[in-house]
C-alpha cells in the first residue's frame, strides 16, 4: 500500500464520481437498450445515435418539471429522505478498489479511495442507512400507499441485509480480512488444479455464498422480482407516488448507483474484482475486467426484471427467513469447518 | 489546532445537538430521525479512535436494524392520538430525571476515574496491534473472556424471538389479549373515502383457507357439455 | 302477439341488497380490539384495468374486506340503444368490451337475426367463427399480458401484444378498423373479401402455437408464477354457481358451460373443439383454461378456414327488407339503390317480440335481450355482459387474501371496464 499526498486522493475519488455518475446516467439506457431487446424492442433511437443522448434528455425532463409536495406531507421530511437515499448510495463506491498502486507521472496513485479495514461492512453500513430515504420519504409523503411501500422496504432491507452479511462470512473467514483490497488482491493468486492452473475466484470456493449474496443484493436495491417497495401494480409507485421531478430523479439515481455499486461489490468480492489476463500487468486492463464484470451483473439484474415475476410479501420473507437464512448458515458453518481442517486444528 | 480536533468537534457538536433533538423534537418521527444522525456521529467518533469495525456495527445493527424497527413502530402511530407533551404523570418525569442524572454521574466518575489514577486497561492499541486488528481482538474477548455474557445476551435476545412470535400471533394460541397495529396515517385521505354500503358475502368462507395442491397441475379436456356439468366432478 | 311495451323487469342493481349499514368508519376499533386501514384502490389505479374503484379494508397487508365500485365508465349504451335503429347499434356494441369488438358485435346481430329470422349463409357462418376466434384471442392476449404484468412478469405484455397486432391487422384488412371494428353486419357480410385476408390469417396460424409455448415457458414453468397464482383466489364450484359466473372463471372451478357446446350457434356443432375445465377453481386454474383456449381457438380457425377457403358462395342473407343491399347493385340498380336508401334512412321495422341471445364471449356469457314493439329501434335493449357478473365475485375471493393478490384476483376475473359499466 503506498502512501499517497492527499490531493491525489481527491483526484481519484472526484475521477470516481465522476464516472460513477454518468455510468449512472448511462445504466439507464443500457437497461432501457436491453430491456427493450427482450422484449421484441428496439428502445431510444430518437435521441442522439442509439439514442445515447436519452439519459441527457430524461435528465432535462425531469429537472424541468414541477416539484410538487403534497399538502398532507410532511414537507421538511419529504425534502430530505431522497438525498439520503442518493448520497448514502454513492458513498459506498468509496470503498471499491480498482486496482492496487501504480506510477503515474512520477507519483504513486492508490486506485482506491480508501482501503477501510471493514471496507465489506461498509457497504453494508451504506446499504442500511440508505433504506432511512425510502422509509422516510414513504411516511412523509402523506399519502397509504407510500407507507404500504416504505413498511415493505424497512421489512426486506433488514431481512436481506441480514443475508447479504452472512453470505460473505465464508470469504472473511478464508481470507481473514474485511478488506475490499486485500479479499480481491486474495483472488489475483492462482491455484493449481491438477494441470490447470485456474483464478482463485471466490466463487469457485464460495459457490453457495455466491448464490445468497446475488438473491440478496437484487433485494437490497429492490430491483425485480424483489421490487416490493415500488410495487407498481398494486402500490402505484410505492415510497415514491407522492415524488416528481429532481425529488424522484434522485431516488431513480440512487437505485441505480446501488445496482452499480453492488455490482461492482459483487464482482470484486466473488469474481475476483481486477483479476484477468494482462490485469497484474497493465491496470487499465484491470479496470476494464472490473467493468466488464459489472456490466455482466448488470445485464443479469435486467434480464431478471425482464423474465421473472414478483413476489409476493409474504413469500419474499418466507424466502428470506425459511430458506436463505437456513442455507447462509450452514454456509458458514462448512466453511468455518474446512478452514479448520485446513489448519489442522480438526482431524 | 490539527485535523482530527476539528472533526472530532464537529461530530461531538453534531451528536450533542441531534442527542437534544430526540428528547427536544415533538414528532415522535422527528426525534426517532435525530437519533439516526446521532448514532451515525457516534459511529463517526468510533472510526476516529481507530475502531472502524464498532463504528460500522453500530451503523449496521443500530442504525439499520433497530432505529429501523423502532421508526417502523413510530410510524404507524397517529402523532394526533399521543398524549400531550410535557404533561406525563409527574412521578415519571422525576424518576427519569433522577435516572438520567444517576447514569450521567456514573459515566463521569468512570471517565475522570480513568483519567486520574492512568489506569488504562487490559485492551490497549499494543494489545489490539498484537492480536492482528480490531475485529480479530473483539472476537478473542467476546469469545473467550467474556463467553458467558456472550451466551446469556444470545439467550435473552432469542427469548426476545420467541416472545415476539407469541405475540404475534394470537389467532394460534388461543385467545390472547393483543391490538394488531394500526397502518393509520396520520394525515392521509380519510377525508377522500366515502362511506359506502357494508359488504356481506352470501357464501361462509371457510375457517381454514383452501391449501393449493402441489406438483402438476392439468386441465380436464371435454367434448361433452353434459359431463362435469355439477361440482366436484373434475376435481377427482 | 301483443306488443310487451309495459310490465317488464328491468335488471337493475339497488340498494336493497346491501344489508344497509354503513360501512365501518377509518380507524375505527373494531369488536376484536382490531384497528383497520382503508385504502381506496382506483379508480385511478394502475392495475384495477380501467375506472374501476375498490374499497380495501386491510388488516396490515390482508384484505378484510373488500368493495369494488364500479359506474365511472357507464355511457348508457342500453339507454342509447333505444333511440338507434338495429343497423345503427352495433357500432356502440363494440364500446362495451373494446378489447373483444367483434364478439360484441356477433352477440348483437345474432339475437336481431332470431329476431327477424334470417338466414345467414353458411359462407359468411364460418367467417364470422373464423373472426370471433381470433377476437376471442386478440381478447385473451391482452388479458394474458395485463394479468402477467399486474403480478409482475413485465416482457409478457409485450409478447401477447406482438400476436394481437397481427390479428388487428386482420381485422384492418378484412374491415378496415383495427379496435372498434363494427364488422358484423345483420345478414351476413355485404362486401367481398379481400385478397390477402387467407393468406394474413395462414401466417397468423402458423406462427401462434410457438407463440404459446413461449408464454407457458416463460410463466407455466416458472416457480414464482406458481407461488403467485397456485391457492390464490379460490373459487369452489358451488361459489361459483351461486355467483352465477360464467366463462373461464367458471370453467376454472370445473363446472362445464360453454354455450358454443350447450347451445350452439352459428357452426360451432359442426367444428371440432374441446372445452378446458380446471380443477381447483383458483388463479392459476383459470389461467390454464383461457391458455388452453387460446390453443382451442387455434383449432377451430383452422378447421374453419380450411372448409371456407375455397369457397365463393354468398355471403349475405337475401331478405330484402332487413338486409343491406349488395354494394354492387346499390351502385348500378335502381332497385337496390332505393332499398339502400330506405334501409339506411328509415330502417326496418322488426317483428313485434322479445329475443334473448346468448354467445360464449371471451370473457363468459354475453347475452343480448331485445324487446321489440314493431318499430325501427329496440324498445328495449338489455346487454348481460360476462364481466359485470363476473366481478360480483371479487370480494367473496379477496377475503383474507394479500393486498398483492388482489390485482391477481382483478386480473384473473378478466374485466373490462367498458364492459362492467356498459
Amino acid at each position: 500500500m503506498g502512501d499517497q499526498p492527499i490531493w491525489i486522493t481527491f483526484i481519484v475519488t472526484f475521477v470516481i464520481m465522476i464516472v460513477l455518475l454518468t455510468s449512472m446516467a448511462y445504466t439507464t439506457w443500457y437497461e432501457r437498450k436491453v430491456l427493450a431487446r427482450f422484449q421484441d424492442r428496439i428502445g431510444p433511437t430518437r435521441t442522439g445515435p442509439a439514442g445515447l443522448l436519452q439519459p441527457l434528455a430524461d435528465a432535462v425532463k425531469l429537472m424541468g418539471k414541477e416539484d410538487l409536495i403534497p399538502e398532507a406531507a410532511d414537507r421538511k421530511v419529504f425534502y430530505f429522505a431522497p438525498m439520503i437515499t442518493f448520497i448514502t448510495a454513492i458513498l459506498a463506491a468509496a470503498v471499491i478498489p480498482w486496482g492496487g498502486t501504480i506510477e503515474l507521472f512520477g507519483q504513486s496513485v492508490n486506485l482506491y479511495p480508501t482501503d477501510l479495514n471493514v471496507g465489506a461492512l461498509f457497504i453494508l453500513a451504506t446499504g442500511s442507512i440508505g433504506v432511512y430515504g425510502i422509509i422516510l420519504g414513504g411516511w412523509s409523503s402523506g399519502n397509504r400507499y407510500s407507507l404500504l411501500g416504505a413498511i415493505r422496504s424497512a421489512a426486506q432491507v433488514i431481512s436481506y441485509e441480514l443475508i447479504l452479511g452472512f453470505s460473505l462470512v465464508g470469504i472473511f473467514i478464508i481470507t481473514g480480512t474485511m478488506s475490499l483490497k486485500e479479499i480481491m488482491f486474495r483472488q489475483h493468486e492462482t491455484i493449481s488444479f491438477g494441470p490447470f492452473e485456474i483464478a482463485n475466484w471466490f466463487v469457485l470456493s464460495q459457490p453457495l455464498a455466491f448464490v445468497l449474496f446475488v438473491i440478496a443484493a437484487v433485494a437490497e436495491t429492490n430491483r425485480a422480482p424483489f421490487d416490493l417497495p415500488e410495487a407498481e401494480s398494486e402500490l402505484v409507485a410505492g415510497f415514491m407516488t407522492e415524488y416528481s421531478a429532481m425529488r424522484f430523479a434522485l431516488y431513480f439515481l440512487g437505485e441505480y448507483i446501488s445496482m452499480i455499486i453492488m455490482s461492482l461489490f459483487a464482482s470484486t468480492l466473488f469474481l475476483g474484482g481486477t483479476s484477468g489476463p494482462g490485469a497484474d500487468t497493465y491496470w487499465p486492463l484491470g479496470i476494464m475486467w472490473l467493468v466488464l464484470k459489472a456490466i455482466a451483473f448488470l445485464f443479469f439484474y435486467i434480464w431478471l426484471r425482464a423474465t421473472l415475476p414478483r413476489f409476493r410479501f409474504d413469500q419474499l420473507m418466507g424466502l428470506a427467513w425459511k430458506v436463505l437464512l437456513p442455507l447462509a448458515i450452514l454456509n458458514i458453518a462448512l466453511t468455518a469447518f474446512f478452514r479448520l481442517i485446513g489448519n489442522g486444528q480438526v482431524f | 489546532m490539527s485535523w482530527e480536533l476539528v472533526f472530532f468537534a464537529v461530530f461531538s457538536a453534531a451528536m450533542l445537538l441531534t442527542g437534544i433533538g430526540v428528547v427536544a423534537l415533538e414528532n415522535p418521527v422527528h426525534s426517532a430521525i435525530s437519533l439516526v444522525g446521532c448514532f451515525i456521529n457516534v459511529a463517526a467518533l468510533f472510526v476516529m479512535l481507530g475502531a472502524e469495525f464498532l463504528g460500522v456495527l453500530q451503523i449496521i445493527i443500530y442504525t439499520g436494524a433497530v432505529l429501523v424497527l423502532v421508526l417502523f413502530t413510530i410510524m404507524l402511530v397517529d402523532p394526533n392520538k399521543l398524549p400531550a407533551f410535557y404533561v406525563g404523570k409527574p412521578m415519571q418525569r422525576n424518576v427519569s430525571a433522577i435516572v438520567g442524572a444517576i447514569l450521567m454521574v456514573e459515566l463521569g466518575v468512570a471517565i475522570v476515574t480513568r483519567v486520574a489514577l492512568e489506569q488504562i486497561g487490559p485492551h490497549t492499541n499494543a494489545m489490539v496491534d498484537q492480536m492482528g486488528g480490531n475485529v480479530q481482538a473483539i472476537g478473542q474477548v467476546m469469545l473467550s473472556e467474556y463467553a458467558l455474557a456472550f451466551e446469556v445476551a444470545s439467550l435473552v435476545l432469542t427469548v426476545g424471538v420467541v416472545g415476539a412470535v407469541v405475540v404475534g400471533l394470537p389467532n394460534r394460541l388461543g385467545a390472547l389479549d393483543t391490538v394488531t397495529m394500526s397502518l393509520g396515517h396520520s394525515r392521509g385521505a380519510e377525508d377522500a373515502i366515502a362511506a359506502g354500503p357494508k359488504f356481506e358475502s352470501p357464501m361462509n368462507i371457510p375457517a381454514e383457507r383452501y391449501v393449493a395442491p402441489v406438483g402438476e397441475r392439468k386441465v380436464v379436456m371435454t367434448k361433452d357439455p353434459d359431463k362435469y356439468t355439477h361440482p366436484g366432478e373434475t376435481s377427482k | 302477439m301483443e306488443p310487451t311495451k309495459t310490465e317488464f323487469n328491468v335488471m337493475e342493481s339497488t340498494q336493497t341488497d346491501y344489508s344497509g349499514t354503513l360501512m365501518v368508519e377509518d380507524e375505527h376499533e373494531l369488536a376484536s380490539g382490531e384497528r383497520v386501514m382503508t385504502l381506496n384502490m382506483g379508480p385511478q389505479h394502475p392495475s384495477t384495468h380501467g375506472v374501476m374503484r375498490v374499497l380495501l379494508k386491510l388488516d396490515g397487508e390482508t384484505v378484510i374486506e373488500c368493495d369494488p365500485m364500479i359506474g365511472y365508465l357507464h355511457r348508457g349504451t342500453e339507454k342509447l340503444s333505444e333511440t338507434k335503429r338495429y343497423a345503427q347499434i352495433v357500432p356502440w356494441t363494440d364500446r362495451l368490451d373494446y378489447t373483444a369488438a367483434p364478439q360484441n358485435n356477433l352477440g348483437y346481430v345474432l339475437a336481431v337475426e332470431k329476431l327477424l329470422g334470417l338466414n345467414v349463409p353458411e359462407r359468411a357462418q364460418y367467417w364470422r367463427v373464423i373472426m370471433v376466434e381470433l377476437s376471442r384471442l386478440a381478447s385473451h392476449l391482452v388479458w394474458l399480458g395485463t394479468h402477467a404484468l399486474d403480478i409482475g412478469a413485465l416482457s409478457m405484455s409485450l409478447y401477447t401484444f406482438r400476436e394481437r397486432e397481427m390479428i388487428m391487422d386482420i381485422f384492418e384488412t378484412f374491415c378496415g378498423a383495427r379496435l372498434t371494428t363494427n364488422m358484423m353486419e345483420i345478414g351476413g357480410f355485404s362486401r367481398p373479401l379481400p385478397d390477402t385476408l387467407i393468406e394474413q390469417i395462414r401466417n397468423f396460424l402458423r406462427v401462434f402455437p410457438n407463440r404459446i409455448t413461449e408464454y407457458t415457458d416463460l410463466l407455466t414453468a416458472n416457480p414464482i408464477w406458481l407461488a403467485r397464482t397456485k391457492g390464490v383466489g379460490v373459487i369452489t364450484p358451488e361459489a361459483a354457481t351461486s355467483y352465477s359466473l360464467t366463462g373461464a372463471c367458471l370453467r376454472g372451478s370445473g363446472i362445464n358451460y360453454d354455450i358454443r357446446k350447450a347451445d350452439p350457434y352459428l357452426v360451432y356443432d359442426q367444428l371440432d373443439f374441446e372445452v378446458p375445465l380446471g380443477q381447483f377453481g383458483d388463479v392459476f386454474d383459470r389461467y390454464l383454461v383461457r391458455v388452453e383456449e387460446m390453443r382451442q381457438a387455434h383449432k377451430i380457425i383452422t378447421q374453419a378456414l380450411n372448409y371456407i377457403e375455397h369457397d365463393d358462395r354468398p355471403m349475405m342473407a337475401y331478405e330484402s327488407a332487413y338486409v343491406m343491399p349488395p354494394h354492387m347493385g346499390t351502385m348500378t340498380t335502381a332497385e337496390d339503390m332505393q332499398r339502400h336508401f330506405v334501409w339506411v334512412i328509415k330502417g326496418f321495422s322488426a317483428p313485434i317480440g322479445e329475443v334473448y341471445h346468448a354467445i360464449e364471449h371471451g370473457k363468459g356469457e354475453f347475452g343480448i335481450h331485445i324487446v321489440s314493439d314493431g318499430g325501427s329501434m329496440p324498445y328495449r335493449m338489455r346487454i348481460r355482459t360476462p364481466d359485470y357478473v363476473n366481478l360480483g365475485v371479487l370480494p367473496h375471493m379477496a377475503q383474507g387474501a394479500m393486498l398483492a393478490d388482489m390485482v391477481a384476483l382483478i386480473g384473473t376475473i378478466d374485466i373490462v371496464l367498458g364492459s362492467v359499466d356498459r
